[in-house]
């Protein structure tokens, strides 16, 4: 099952990826003379034109971008900040209690909201949207890789590592990080699927840059139009975007889950209930 | 024991202070500092340029003279008097204009939760209680997919298929605020329903499934318990194993994630309100965005982070007398 889930979920990433990437061949810039505003889907415009007789394809193929990007960096950096803390108070004793009690008071204050007002008094860009996501996107990878490098550290090879001499630097290094690339894919996927998540969430609000191609600022402008819903405009302007949204993040949900599963087959949501000190699937918080 | 609660209560008040603190800085963020911020606000509603006297009494006028230290204490000292200041744009107090779209946005929320705890708890049990079956399999794939789903999109397709489509809903506004008036003039309180639902069910479906996977894994996690073995070698039904003593059992860690759950709400009403245009609390944000209204923005926020807070705290007080276990920590 988890085989087929991460199977279904990057096929439909990679073609999300090559899409966006080959844009400009697909519906290339030259062909894109402005057009009558909500135009209903045809030969020159295969899914219509929206309120400012912008071709709707082109824009879906370019929107995958800002999508694909916030993605990808928000994911390593949120990720590296994740383990990074994580392992700190996984493998240091003295920092236990005092971090895990500051991230649990962190996890206390809703991401969206604290998001969403960052970005209204932010000036809106999608470095920004970046930046925020990333600061926020960290404490729930801490909370899940400390368990783990907890229990790593006290392993008998890593007691024996230490006992010849083996100094701190060199058991991360040898011991516990190569141990750590699971824990990394998954949270990367499941991280880059909340900063999807949230972009979209974010453009669809109106709080991105008013020029960048986005999926969430297409819905914007759609819904932002009283005609979308007082002709059949929606039908072109709303759904494809909506939809598109919905498979990628799906797509990444698959794979998150997928590996999860993969690497740690106790945790078969499917199957199995959570351990005590396995937190369930991270996809619910 | 009361040491407990004193403990929870300064971890709330640290909580509540480091967002005050967050509030008062978050305007120095804003791009340009914050009189030229409230200038330009200004100067979309008086196309005059801002002169520097201007500048001095506006300074002085939002408590933006002297230190940083001294503007810092005077913002504490005004937060905790119930003083949020003044919106230029609506020219009333930031209270008032809060608490009048508070009063919309609030039944959305309550409805929402209500609706949510009554789609997610009883689907989280039966899923539970029939664990790896073919039931559970499908219900948790419905229901990771129903989450994948971009916040907005139950929302959408609510809207479009009962307003748009069906027009058994309106589909924007709310009572008495522009939109549409009662159909046949039936009492307000109709009208605030009949405004209420489409939302309050977008959200309710968005955040039920959050409940419904928080139930099933905290009901398998005390499904395991030896004591669920002993009710059932009394010869207790498994319906009455998993309401009297599983869920009872559970309840402490549900409970504590539901209030979490509060907090996810407060971030799906933007959405909620964005796509049926109701004239909450979260689409006053996004206008007082677009006007530059920061003072009114910075009272939302506050608002809405002690109510998110508070929302914790009463969970996890009702916990701890809840729960005996907690008690000896």
């Amino acid at each position: 099952m988890s085989d087929r889930f991460i199977k279904i979920g990057s096929s439909i990433l990679i073609i999300v990826a090559c899409a966006s990437l080959l844009a400009p061949l697909i519906r290339p810039p030259t062909a894109l003379s402005h057009a009558q505003p909500f135009s209903s889907p045809s030969w020159s415009h295969p899914l219509g034109t929206d309120d400012v007789g912008h071709d709707v394809l082109a824009d879906l193929l370019y929107g995958g971008r800002a999508s694909l990007i916030v993605g990808l960096i928000v994911g390593i950096f949120s990720t590296t900040l994740g383990l990074a803390v994580g392992g700190l108070a996984g493998y240091v004793r003295s920092l236990d209690v005092p971090l895990m009690r500051a991230i649990d008071m962190l996890l206390v204050i809703p991401r969206l909201p604290l998001i969403i007002f960052l970005s209204l008094f932010l000036k809106p860009s999608l470095w920004n949207v970046v930046l925020i996501l990333s600061i926020f996107g960290w404490p729930l990878t801490a909370r899940t890789v400390r368990p783990l490098i907890k229990s790593l550290r006290d392993r008998d090879f890593v007691v024996a590592a230490r006992s010849i001499g083996a100094g701190d630097w060199y058991i991360l290094r040898r011991h516990i990080f190569p141990q750590l690339y699971s824990i990394f894919a998954v949270q990367l996927v499941l991280e880059a699927r909340q900063a999807v998540l949230a972009e979209a969430g974010l453009g669809f609000l109106g709080l991105e840059d008013p020029t960048t191609k986005s999926w969430g600022m297409m819905l914007s402008y759609a819904f932002n139009h009283e005609a979308t819903f007082l002709s059949d405009a929606w039908q072109w302007t709303v759904l494809p975007p909506a939809l598109v949204l919905t498979v990628f993040i799906l797509s990444l949900s698959l794979i998150g889950v997928g590996l999860e599963s993969y690497f740690n087959p106790k945790l078969k949501p499917w199957t199995v209930g959570p351990d005590r000190d396995n937190p369930s699937s991270r996809l619910f918080n | 024991m009361t040491r407990k609660l004193i403990l929870l209560l300064l971890q709330y008040l640290t909580l509540i202070f480091l967002v005050v603190t967050i509030n008062f800085f978050i305007v120095y963020l804003a791009p340009g500092n914050p009189v030229d911020v409230i200038a330009r606000g200004r100067a979309d509603i008086l196309p005059t340029v801002v002169t520097e006297t201007e500048k001095q009494s506006l300074r002085q006028y939002y408590g933006l003279d002297g230190s940083l230290g001294h503007q810092y204490l005077r913002y504490l000292s005004h937060v905790l008097r119930g003083d949020f200041g003044y919106s230029f744009y609506y020219h009333r107090p930031v209270v008032e204009i809060i608490l009048d779209h508070a009063r919309r946005t609030m039944p959305v929320i309550i409805a929402g939760l209500a609706l949510a705890l009554l789609i997610g708890l009883p689907l989280g049990m039966l899923s539970a209680s029939r664990r790896g079956q073919r039931l559970d399999t499908i219900l948790l794939i419905v229901q990771i997919s129903l989450h994948s789903l971009p916040p907005f999109f139950i929302a959408t397709v609510l809207l479009i298929v009962f307003a748009v489509k069906l027009r058994w809903f309106p589909f924007s506004g709310s009572a008495g605020v522009g939109g549409f008036t009662s159909p046949g003039g039936i009492s307000s309180i109709a009208t605030t329903i009949y405004h209420l639902i489409l939302p309050a069910t977008a959200l309710a479906l968005w955040e039920s499934t959050a409940i419904y996977y928080f139930t099933r894994n905290s009901l398998i996690d005390v499904l395991g318990e030896d004591f669920i073995l002993v009710a059932r070698a009394k010869g207790l039904s498994s319906r009455a194993v998993l309401t009297r003593h599983a869920l009872r059992a559970a309840m402490p860690t549900l409970i504590t994630k539901f209030a979490l759950t509060f907090g996810f709400m407060v971030g799906g009403v933007f959405f909620v309100e964005q796509v049926f245009s109701y004239p909450g609390i979260a689409l006053l944000a996004l206008t007082a965005f677009h006007n530059y209204d920061y003072l009114l923005l910075r009272g939302i926020f506050l608002l809405l982070a002690t109510a998110v807070l508070v929302a914790n705290l009463t969970a996890d007080v009702f916990v701890y007398k809840l729960d005996p276990r907690t008690r000896h920590v």
